[in-house]
């Protein structure tokens, strides 16, 4: 067994203190816009927290308000024009109701956040050296020189190989992954304290996925910093994450640790998407797939947004919309009938 | 083994879509003396495999490997430089337009963005049912509405959606009706190009069900292309892998997953992301680098610049194919050497000792 410890994704002793406070709480956390279609709300009322030194993962398909929650966060997405209720707070602080000024200095700093489509995120009309040192000018004051010299550190820290020879290098030059890199060393410029990536690796083919997680994991180790990690892709998190919030509909469904969340899903959701993925280690007769469609925010369901699709849907989820409830520690889900759910996962 | 596995390996049912030597040069070929030689991007090199009644072939490789060239090739949208595509034994190359028309309705083919693939102009009815202007004996005009509200309700959909258009449809909605119109001509072979990769996870189930569905009530054949390794596994009989325009391994499906011969599809086998938080202790088969560009391929094997095994022949010498690529085989000169167990536990299910 001693040659597999060195290829573990987890390693024994990377395991957060469980029992320490949260860096970051989410308590109530609500988004939405008016559309030509009337108000949707994007995101109802979330909570959930991360520890210094933890991974959360953030689950869920298109729509499901997992980047609008994230965006407003970081001061993305601002009121006006969405309607944003709730609390971000940071050591204690509400940041959603700082002024802009203050939440700038927090971007960088305290936050960063990596996109999806890194090509698209980055300037196609600067160089590489200019994006990546462009913070340390601005923030730090430092001279031209200096902050190339930065910037080829942070390039060697995210494994861009011979990084002095690219500073020069225009984003349209670089690969995929060598994007997502570029993006990454840029967040780290300021040696944040949580790093939110939004669906780092979505667009990446899966040998380049696999670099580019354990980098992010790397990274994270080697700074006690906390990632939030969103994502589609159940593996990823699997692999990844302490624990994970799922998302349907702009609402929480389900949030615990990944060993519960695998072993003992409560949730109907969480269940129905574990049983639709296919298995790269057999064949099976037919998938178990969801029937239906995610809901369009303009159009959700009453009661429980998620009962169209469920087998367990009682007339009683068209009527009531079901809370959040603690199921055991560090384990809650949002459905009338989570606790008889998770008894009978536990059995299987 | 499965009686469609068995009834393969016997050789017993009727080839439908045959690809030998295919090859696609992007560019010019020059001749210098009796030698060709190719001055531009070798897309496809290669490639060999029949296809028969009933069968998926799945196809996978990383984004730039040539697979959706390959596919193209296979329908003639693309002319390929080299070799023959056969349909129920017509040379699809030697046709002149109207009989190449006639043949297509053979070989229909899926696309990976249901976004683009629709007219957004045409009601879903007159998408369905576009095919038959081309082939007005497949349904006689008095059936035609009919029939596509058959195909709709075969895919899923319902009847009264024919007078809606495709804007009013999610994604995996107009994945089906994608579906429903290469359905209408009755082909024997559909290309399926990565028809899942855009369609969150819930939907993506429904659709490869679907696909699964319509085979065992048809008999129609599959060459089905994707990324996902996971969804390949679920839906194809054999599988070749691709890389650099290459097939480096191919064979049934559970024999190329369960001991894989190639470094290559090793890793990819090995870096897929397990769903399981407790089964996270197998080694990862990690490649260096990324895939290098296809107008500068690497010399010798053209994955000796990515691969953890190579050696000094693996740059010099192209390697020869063990076994029939479509059968069983693998393009690497040291794959009787190597053992990968250490690297798929998590799908053999098998814990290697050491």
């Amino acid at each position: 067994m001693n040659a597999m410890t060195e290829a573990r994704t987890r390693v024994t002793g990377d395991r957060v203190d469980v029992s320490a406070a949260p860096i970051m709480s989410v308590e109530g956390l609500s988004v939405g816009f008016d559309t030509p279609h009337g108000p949707v709300q994007a995101v109802d009322n979330v909570s959930w927290s991360i520890r210094k030194g933890e991974t959360l993962g953030i689950i869920g398909e298109s729509g499901s308000g997992k980047s609008v929650g994230l965006e407003t966060i970081m001061g993305l997405i601002t009121s006006p024009p969405a309607r944003i209720s709730g609390q971000v707070l940071l050591d204690g602080q509400d940041i959603l109701s700082m002024p802009q000024r203050q939440r700038r200095q927090l971007r960088g700093d305290r936050m960063a956040m990596i996109f999806q489509d890194a090509l698209a995120a980055l300037n196609p009309s600067l160089t590489i050296g200019t994006q990546i040192s462009e913070v340390y000018r601005i923030r730090r004051g430092a001279s031209r020189q200096a902050a190339l010299d930065k910037a080829v550190e942070l390039m060697d820290q995210v494994k861009i190989p011979s990084a002095r020879s690219r500073l020069k290098a225009y984003p349209h030059e670089f690969s995929g992954g060598m994007c997502q890199r570029v993006m990454i060393a840029m967040a780290l410029a300021m040696d944040p304290e949580i790093l939110i990536a939004d669906e780092p690796t979505t667009a990446l083919d899966v040998t380049v996925q696999r670099q580019i997680m354990d980098l992010l994991q790397e990274v994270r180790r080697e700074r006690g910093m906390s990632l939030i990690l969103v994502t589609h892709d159940l593996g990823v998190v699997a692999e990844c994450a302490d624990r994970a919030v799922v998302m349907y509909s702009g609402r929480m469904a389900e949030t615990a640790t990944m060993r519960d969340l695998f072993r003992t899903p409560s949730h109907p959701y969480t269940r129905a998407l574990l049983q639709a993925m296919p298995r790269v280690d057999a064949r099976l007769e037919r998938l178990q797939a969801i029937p239906g469609t995610p809901p369009t925010l303009s159009h959700i369901p009453s009661g429980c947004a998620f009962r169209p699709r469920c087998t367990f849907a009682q007339p009683r989820c068209a009527e009531e919309k079901p809370e959040l409830r603690m199921l055991a520690a560090e384990h809650s889900a949002a459905c009338h009938f989570a606790e008889a759910i998770r008894e009978e996962t536990s059995h299987d | 083994m499965t009686e469609q596995q068995q009834a393969v390996a016997s050789g017993q049912r009727e080839v439908v879509l045959r690809a030998e030597q295919l090859g696609k040069v992007f560019g010019k070929t020059v001749r210098q003396g009796w030698r060709r030689v190719d001055q531009g991007v070798r897309a496809v090199n290669d490639v060999n495999f029949e296809l028969h009644r009933g069968e998926t072939l799945g196809l996978v490789g990383e984004s730039g490997c040539g697979k959706s060239t390959l596919a193209r090739l296979l329908v003639r949208l693309m002319d390929p430089t080299e070799g023959r595509v056969e349909v129920l034994g017509q040379n699809l190359l030697e046709l002149k337009r109207e009989d190449l028309r006639q043949a297509r309705r053979r070989i229909q083919m899926i696309f990976q963005d249901p976004y683009s693939s629709l007219n957004p102009r045409m009601t879903v009815g007159e998408i369905i049912g576009e095919p038959w202007q081309v082939f007005p004996d497949i349904v006689p005009p008095a059936q035609r509405e009919a029939r596509i509200g058959e195909l709709l309700q075969q895919v899923g959909l319902n009847k009264s959606d024919a007078d809606r258009y495709p804007h009013q449809f999610s994604g995996g909605q107009r994945q089906r009706i994608g579906i429903a119109r290469a359905l209408a001509v009755e082909p024997e072979v559909i290309i399926c190009d990565e028809p899942v990769s855009a369609l969150d996870v819930s939907v993506q189930a429904q659709v490869i069900n679907l696909l699964m569905d319509i085979q065992r009530d048809t008999g129609v054949s599959y060459v089905f292309i994707a990324h996902d390794l996971s969804v390949v596994r679920q839906i194809s009989d054999r599988i070749m892998v691709m890389y650099l325009g290459e097939i480096v391994e191919g064979g049934a499906v559970d024999a190329v997953y369960e001991s894989p011969q190639h470094p290559y599809t090793t890793a990819l086998l090995s870096s897929i992301p397990v769903h399981d938080p407790e089964q996270q202790s197998r080694q990862v088969l990690k490649l260096p680098g990324e895939v290098p560009s296809p107008m500068n391929p690497p010399s010798g094997c053209k994955f000796h610049t990515r691969c953890p095994y190579a050696t000094e022949i693996c740059s010099q010498e192209v390697p020869a194919v063990t076994g029939d690529l479509a059968v069983r085989g693998v393009r690497c000169h040291h794959a009787s050497t190597l053992n990968f167990d250490p690297y798929i536990e998590h799908i053999t299910g098998r814990v290697a000792s050491g």
